[in-house]
C-alpha cells in the first residue's frame, strides 16, 4: 500500500521536530512505512467512540501525594559524571545564540 | 548435575540443608557462560567476580548502580547509573545478585531481541531462531540454565512472547504492581517488570520479593499483594476467548493450547467458549500510544546529561520516534492518540465484562512457536503483528503469565493466562497446579 498518509515534505518536518537527522534516503523509506503504519491504524475508524472517555491510564488513581520529606539525593559528582562535558559543577549545553 | 541447572526454590532448599552455597551457584553458572554464551548471546555485559547473593541475570534497561546499562542501545553505550532500580535494590536485600546485563531489543522496541544495537541473542532451543523479545536475552538465559532466574519487562508482550519461544515461565504483573523507578522508560502507561524463571513456584517467590508500593514510582500501587497459596487452587471458571484461536494461529499451537485446557478441565475447572474485542483494533490501539509515549520517552536523549547524541539512534528508535511525533503534533492528536486512547477505554471495558462470566482466560501466548533469525527485518508492524495476542490485556493494564504447555517440532509451546486487575495470586496458582500435572517446563534444549 502506498497510499499518501504522509508527504515527504511533512516527514521532513516531522524529522525537524524529533531532532533527528535523517538523510534521504532515511526520509523516503520512513515516508513510506510510516504512512502503511498509518493506513493500518485508521481500522479504528470502525468503532464508534462517541460515547467513550479516554484513558491515559490504566489504573484509577488520582492525585498521589507524598510526604513532604526530602531524601539523601545524589552528590554533584554522581549526577554528572555521565555528562559529555561539566563545567564548574554544570552541565555544558551547546550555545543556542550568537554573541 | 551442576547447580546452574537449578530452580531458585532447589537452590534455596539445597543452601538451606547446608548441601552448597551461593559462591558454589555462582562459579556453575559462570562455567555454563563462558560456554554457552559465545553460541547465542545472551548478555550485553557479564559480572566476572562471584557475589554473595543468588545469581540471577537482569534487563540491560534496569538501572544498576555504577555498572553500565545500555538498554541494548548505542546512546547509552557509555551510560553507568548513580543508582539502583527498585527492583534491583529489592533482590539485592533478598540476598540476589546479578551475574550478567542481558540482551534486548533497543529499548526494548521488538518483540525479537534482534533490533539490539549489539546484535540479536539466539533461542537456545534452535540457534537459527529468534528468542522473542524484547526480554529475549533474559529468557535466552533461564531456558540455557546460565542463572537460577532472570528479570525482564513487558510493555506489550515482552516478558510473554519470549518466554513462550524459549520454553519457560513468564509473569507479567499488573500494571503499577511493580515500580517502574530505574527501568529506563519505553512507554510509561504500560512498561512493567516481571520475573522469568524455570518454575511457576519461582515466579511466585520472586513477585513477592519485588511487587508493593514504591515511593519512588507515584504509579505504583499500595494495594497489599495478597498471599499465594500454590498448595491448593480453588475451582476456576476459564474463558476460552474464540479470537484468540481463530484461523491466524498455527494448527500445532492450538492444539496444545486445547490439550493443555483440558487438562485443567480434568481438575475441576470449568471450560467457556468466550467472545473478546477483535486483537487487530488492539494492535492499532497499542501502536498509537506506544509510539507516541516513545517520543516523549526519549526525547530526553540529548548526550548532555548522559549517553550520546540522537545521531546514535537505531533506525527501530528512529521509526517510532517519528510516528509518535506525527501523532501527537498539532492537528493530528485528536485523529490519532485520543482516538487511541478511547478505543483503549472499550478494551478495558471489554475484559471488565468478560470477567464477569469468567475467573481467567486462556489462550496461545503467540500464534506460532519461535520463527527463523531475520523475520522482523523489512516490517515496520512486526512486534505489533507478533504481539497481537497479548497487547490487549497490556493495554488493559491487566497481568498474564506464560507457561509452557508442550512442543511443536522441537520448538516450547506457550500458553497465556490472563487474569483480572491484580489477580496475580490466581494466575500462579493455576500456574503451578499445571506444572503439577506436566513436565515441559523441566525440558531442557539440547546445547
Amino acid at each position: 500500500m502506498t497510499t499518501s498518509f504522509l508527504t515527504v515534505d511533512e516527514t521532513k518536518h516531522i524529522a525537524t521536530l524529533a531532532k533527528l537527522d535523517l538523510d534521504e534516503k532515511e526520509i523516503q523509506k520512513f515516508q513510506k512505512q510510516l504512512s502503511e503504519t498509518l493506513g493500518y491504524v485508521q481500522i479504528l475508524e470502525q468503532i464508534d467512540t462517541v460515547k467513550l472517555k479516554p484513558t491515559c491510564h490504566v489504573s484509577d488513581k488520582t492525585n498521589v501525594y507524598r510526604k513532604d520529606e526530602t531524601e539523601t539525593p545524589l552528590t554533584v559528582n554522581e549526577t554528572t559524571k555521565n555528562a559529555a562535558q561539566i563545567q564548574n559543577n554544570y552541565f555544558a549545553v551547546p550555545s543556542i545564540s550568537t554573541k | 548435575m551442576t547447580l546452574n541447572y537449578l530452580s531458585l526454590s532447589e537452590a534455596l532448599k539445597g543452601i538451606k540443608e547446608k548441601k552448597f552455597s551461593s559462591p558454589d551457584i555462582w562459579r556453575d553458572c559462570q562455567k555454563r557462560i563462558a560456554e554457552i554464551e559465545p553460541q547465542i548471546h545472551t548478555f550485553v555485559s557479564i559480572v566476572d567476580e562471584p557475589q554473595i547473593g543468588l545469581p540471577y541475570a537482569i534487563k540491560d534497561n534496569f538501572c544498576t548502580k555504577n555498572w553500565r546499562t545500555t538498554a541494548s542501545a548505542k546512546v547509552l553505550d557509555n551510560f553507568i547509573p548513580p543508582y539502583n532500580a527498585t527492583v534491583v535494590e529489592k533482590l539485592s536485600q533478598a540476598n540476589c545478585s546479578f551475574l550478567g546485563k542481558t540482551n534486548m531489543d533497543a529499548w526494548a522496541h521488538g518483540s525479537s531481541t534482534e533490533t539490539s544495537d549489539y546484535g540479536p541473542t539466539k533461542n537456545p532451543w534452535d540457534l537459527n531462531r529468534l528468542p522473542g523479545g524484547s526480554s529475549g536475552g533474559s529468557a535466552a538465559a533461564v531456558a540455557a540454565d546460565l542463572c537460577l532466574f532472570a528479570i525482564g519487562s513487558e510493555t506489550a508482550g515482552s516478558i510473554r512472547i519470549p518466554a513462550s519461544w524459549c520454553g519457560i515461565t513468564g509473569l507479567k504483573p499488573t500494571y503499577g504492581r511493580v515500580s517502574r523507578y530505574g527501568l529506563i522508560a519505553m512507554a510509561s502507561s504500560f512498561d512493567c517488570p516481571g520475573p522469568m524463571t524455570k518454575t511457576v513456584e519461582d515466579a511466585a517467590l520472586i513477585y513477592e520479593i519485588i511487587a508493593g508500593h514504591d515511593v519512588h514510582d507515584a504509579t505504583s500501587l499500595s494495594e497489599n499483594i495478597k498471599p499465594i497459596n500454590l498448595k491448593s487452587c480453588p475451582s476456576l471458571r476459564i474463558g476460552l476467548p474464540k479470537e484468540y484461536l481463530g484461523e491466524n494461529i498455527e494448527k500445532s499451537v492450538k492444539t496444545k493450547i486445547l490439550e493443555a485446557a483440558k487438562l485443567l478441565e480434568k481438575q475441576g475447572h470449568h471450560l467457556q467458549e468466550i467472545s473478546l474485542f477483535d486483537p487487530k483494533f488492539a494492535i492499532a490501539v497499542y501502536t498509537i500510544l506506544q509510539r507516541a509515549e516513545v517520543s516523549s520517552n526519549l526525547g530526553r536523549y540529548d548526550g548532555i546529561r548522559y549517553g550520546r547524541n540522537r545521531a546514535f539512534f537505531g533506525e527501530e528508535a528512529k521509526r517510532r520516534i517519528m510516528l509518535g511525533t506525527y501523532t501527537l503534533s498539532a492537528g493530528y492528536y485528536d485523529a490519532y492518540y485520543l482516538k487511541a486512547q478511547k478505543v483503549r477505554t472499550a478494551i478495558m471495558e471489554d475484559f471488565k465484562r468478560a470477567f464477569q462470566e469468567v475467573d481467567v482466560i486462556l489462550g496461545p501466548t503467540s500464534p506460532h512457536t519461535a520463527p527463523l533469525i531475520g523475520s522482523s527485518f523489512n516490517n515496520p508492524m512486526y512486534g505489533e503483528i507478533e504481539d497481537s495476542l497479548v497487547e490487549p490485556s497490556s493495554i488493559a493494564g491487566l497481568p498474564g503469565l506464560n507457561i509452557p504447555v508442550g512442543f511443536a517440532d522441537n520448538l516450547p509451546v506457550g500458553m497465556q493466562i490472563i487474569g483480572p486487575w491484580l489477580s496475580e495470586e490466581r494466575l500462579l496458582e493455576l500456574g503451578h497446579q499445571f506444572q503439577q500435572l506436566t513436565d515441559f517446563h523441566l525440558q531442557r534444549p539440547k546445547l
